[in-house]
Parts: C-alpha cells; sequence; structure tokens
C-alpha cells in the first residue's frame, strides 16, 4: 500500500520521465480513495497521469453509432486513388495463361527475396530474385518507387540465371510491390505469402521491413 | 490476406493500418471500418478539447475522417498513419477554432462543458463528482499553457498518441517533442499539486 511520501515520488519520476506504469497507477488512485488530503491535493494531477499509463489509453473503444456514421458519409465518396499506375496489362489469370502459352515467359523456377539489416540506421537492403529466364526485362515497381515500372531493373550475372536487384529500404515500414517483365506485364512476387488487392483486377505483393 | 512474413513477429497496429489502407486503395471501402475504429475515439476527444463542446467535437472528427478517406492516396508509406491523421486534425481544428472565434465576436461565448462531457466516449460508471471536478482542472491547466506546450499535450495526453507520432504530428523531432512534454509536466504539475506553491507567469518567483 502506497503512503503520502510514495505518492510524492512516483509524481517526482513522472514529471521527469513522463512514465507511470499501470500498477504505479492503480497504488496511487487507492491511496487517494482513503486519504482524503492527498485526494484533494493530487486529484487533478492524478486524472494526468492515467493518461500516461498505456493501460488508461487502451479500451477506450469508438462507440459504434459514430463508425457507421462516418462509414455512410464515405460510401458517398469516389473512392481515393493510390499512386500505383493501371498497369497496360494488369496481372489476371487468363492474361497469365496466354502469356504462358505464347512461351514469352516459359518458366517460372522460383523467386525469392532477402531483406538484411543493415548495421545500425534505419535501413534494410533487400534483394529482389526473379526466376523467368525468358523475359527481356524485369523490374520492379512498388510504392517505394512510385510505381515506376523503369526506375528499378533486375539485371542477371548470366544467360539464363536469375534476375536480381538490391535496393535500400527505410525499415519498419509495409511496402507493396510488383515485378514488371518486359514493361508489361505486371506480377506479384511468385515467393510472396501476403498481397492485396490492388483496384484494377490485379494484386501485389507485401513486404514488410 | 495479412499473413506474416515472419512468424516470430507479429502484425502490430501500424502494420494492420497500412493493410487497411492498401486494402480501401485497392477499391475496398468497407476496410476503413478498422481505421475508424481504431482512431475514432481519441479524435473525437481530441476534437472536443480543441474546439470546447463535445457535439463539435464528434461532428469534426467524422468529417476530418472523410477528408482522411479522400486525401488516402496521399498517404506515403513509412510514415505513421495516427501521426498524418492528427496531422489533418490539428489544421482542421486550427481553421474551424478562427471561424469560430470570428462568429463570436458578434455572439458572446457559450459557458464550455465540462471536460467530462466532452469525454463521452469513456467507458465505465460516470465517475464521481470529485473525478469529474479533476478532469475540468486538468483541462483548464492544460488550456493555460504556452501554445507551442499546448499542442503536444493536446496529441499527446488527449489523443493518446505515442511520443513519436505526436512529434511527426507537428513535424517536430522526438528530442524536442520531448522537451516540449517535460516542460509542460512541470507547468501542469505546478498548476496543479495543490501542495506546490503556484508560481504562475507574471508572478513574484522565489
Amino acid at each position: 500500500m502506497m503512503d503520502c511520501r510514495d505518492i510524492e515520488a512516483v509524481i517526482e519520476r513522472w514529471e521527469r520521465d513522463g512514465e507511470i506504469s499501470a500498477k504505479e497507477l492503480e497504488g496511487l488512485r487507492e491511496h487517494l480513495s482513503t486519504c482524503a488530503g492527498c485526494a484533494a491535493a493530487k486529484g487533478g494531477l492524478a486524472n494526468l497521469l492515467g493518461r500516461d499509463s498505456g493501460a488508461d489509453r487502451r479500451g477506450r473503444a469508438t462507440p459504434e453509432r459514430f463508425v457507421d456514421s462516418v462509414m455512410a458519409k464515405i460510401s458517398a465518396e469516389a473512392l481515393p486513388a493510390s499512386g500505383k499506375p493501371k498497369a497496360p496489362i494488369p496481372f489476371r489469370r487468363a492474361a497469365y495463361a496466354a502469356i504462358a502459352a505464347a512461351a514469352v515467359l516459359a518458366v517460372w523456377i522460383g523467386a525469392s527475396r532477402m531483406a538484411e539489416r543493415a548495421p545500425g540506421g534505419d535501413t534494410v537492403i533487400v534483394r529482389f530474385s526473379l526466376a523467368a529466364p525468358e523475359a527481356r526485362s524485369v523490374a520492379v515497381a512498388g510504392d517505394f518507387n512510385d510505381w515506376d515500372a523503369t526506375a528499378a531493373r533486375l539485371e542477371r550475372k548470366r544467360d539464363g540465371g536469375p534476375w536480381e536487384l538490391e535496393l535500400k529500404l527505410k525499415k519498419d515500414s509495409l511496402y507493396s510491390y510488383n515485378f514488371v517483365i518486359d514493361g508489361e506485364v505486371w506480377i506479384i512476387d511468385p515467393a510472396t505469402v501476403d498481397f492485396v488487392e490492388d483496384g484494377f483486377g490485379g494484386s501485389s505483393s507485401l513486404l514488410r521491413l | 490476406m495479412t499473413r506474416n512474413n515472419d512468424p516470430e513477429r507479429p502484425l502490430s497496429e501500424s502494420d494492420l493500418d497500412i493493410v487497411a489502407i492498401k486494402r480501401v486503395l485497392g477499391g475496398d471501402r468497407e476496410a476503413y471500418r478498422a481505421l475508424v475504429e481504431r482512431y475514432g475515439g481519441a479524435l473525437v476527444r481530441y476534437c472536443a478539447v480543441r474546439l470546447g463542446s463535445a457535439e463539435e467535437g464528434e461532428d469534426a472528427a467524422q468529417e476530418i475522417l472523410v477528408r482522411a478517406f479522400k486525401a488516402l492516396g496521399g498517404f506515403r508509406v513509412g510514415s505513421s498513419f495516427p501521426a498524418w491523421l492528427f496531422a489533418i486534425a490539428a489544421n482542421f481544428a486550427k481553421s474551424r477554432a478562427a471561424r469560430a472565434r470570428k462568429s463570436q465576436e458578434r455572439a458572446p461565448r457559450a459557458a464550455p462543458e465540462s471536460i467530462d462531457a466532452l469525454e463521452s466516449t469513456r467507458p465505465g460508471p460516470a465517475e464521481s463528482a470529485l473525478e469529474a471536478m479533476d478532469a475540468e482542472r486538468v483541462a483548464a491547466a492544460v488550456a493555460a499553457l504556452p501554445r507551442e506546450t499546448r499542442s503536444i499535450v493536446e496529441l499527446r495526453y488527449f489523443a493518446g498518441l505515442s511520443v513519436a507520432d505526436a512529434a511527426e504530428a507537428l513535424g517536430i523531432g522526438e528530442e524536442a517533442a520531448k522537451a516540449r512534454l517535460f516542460r509542460a509536466r512541470k507547468i501542469l504539475r505546478k498548476s496543479l499539486d495543490s501542495e506546490q506553491p503556484f508560481f504562475g507567469p507574471g508572478s513574484i518567483q522565489g
């Protein structure tokens, strides 16, 4: 059980660091409920301190009525436009099949990407890699380069080898991207596990760093 | 659809925000609901404090969320959604407060509602009269802060943003935000703690 001196110490530390644990807050409130002197003198501060303990912030739900009202207003609005351009041939199963049949890109051996933490700093080196032996060019376009299909071209070291490119990206972000083959076929990364609909009947891969 | 690349790392709230944004941009309007649910309550509280009335706060919060929806294509991946949203909110509240001041030059200002009424989304039993009084004292003390200090206090203590997000919303560095919050806590402690002698601006120190 906290006494008046403990309360003072908690407040002192809060002023210095802006931190108070949920347990300390509970102890403080308990003391205030039994000590009229402290309740009168520290009540306002206790209210403020409660806002600094994560516990108090959580669980303050948004009323459903409010959410419904916002959603109703939004239903009348046009959809916001993303930076992703409408690809000339968005990835669709049918398009994919047609291209495969035309033997433009006959073989998908697989693809991979690796993320390495750069020492220190807030960037990560990501290696994009795609095995597409028949492709004439491969690029990666995503929200990290404004969906520019010419900005980040993958290279291959030998004929028939995988296309590769390393990019430095900001970490703690979630990106979406596509591979662009021969400048016109937008595909998701075959190695991807996460993807989102892109709104043009296709999908984008998700990359979490 | 939102499976994890790295099973060791659960999806954080900010990852979920970005997945929701991408889904909205991909044509799934309904995905916006998750963002409204996550930040709507905090936005209402913030707007209520900035605008001085619960009703106006709710009204403003709705309008801000619609604006944010329309502007979602301009959200930069790598930044924080709450920071972006509350930056919109801060600008909105500023211009609306300015408009209100203009019209008040003609009409007398209505008495401000108690902070307890502003925080109508607070769950649990309507706190005791004593707690309502405490909340009012806090609101009065915050309102008396210098403007620069007050804006970060509103984002941190009323909207419940992290220090990093509050700093980003104000376009200042995290260290500067921490320094302002530290100053704010010192002032607020002095003005709220009845056992501490209060040296307000203009009073004689020492």
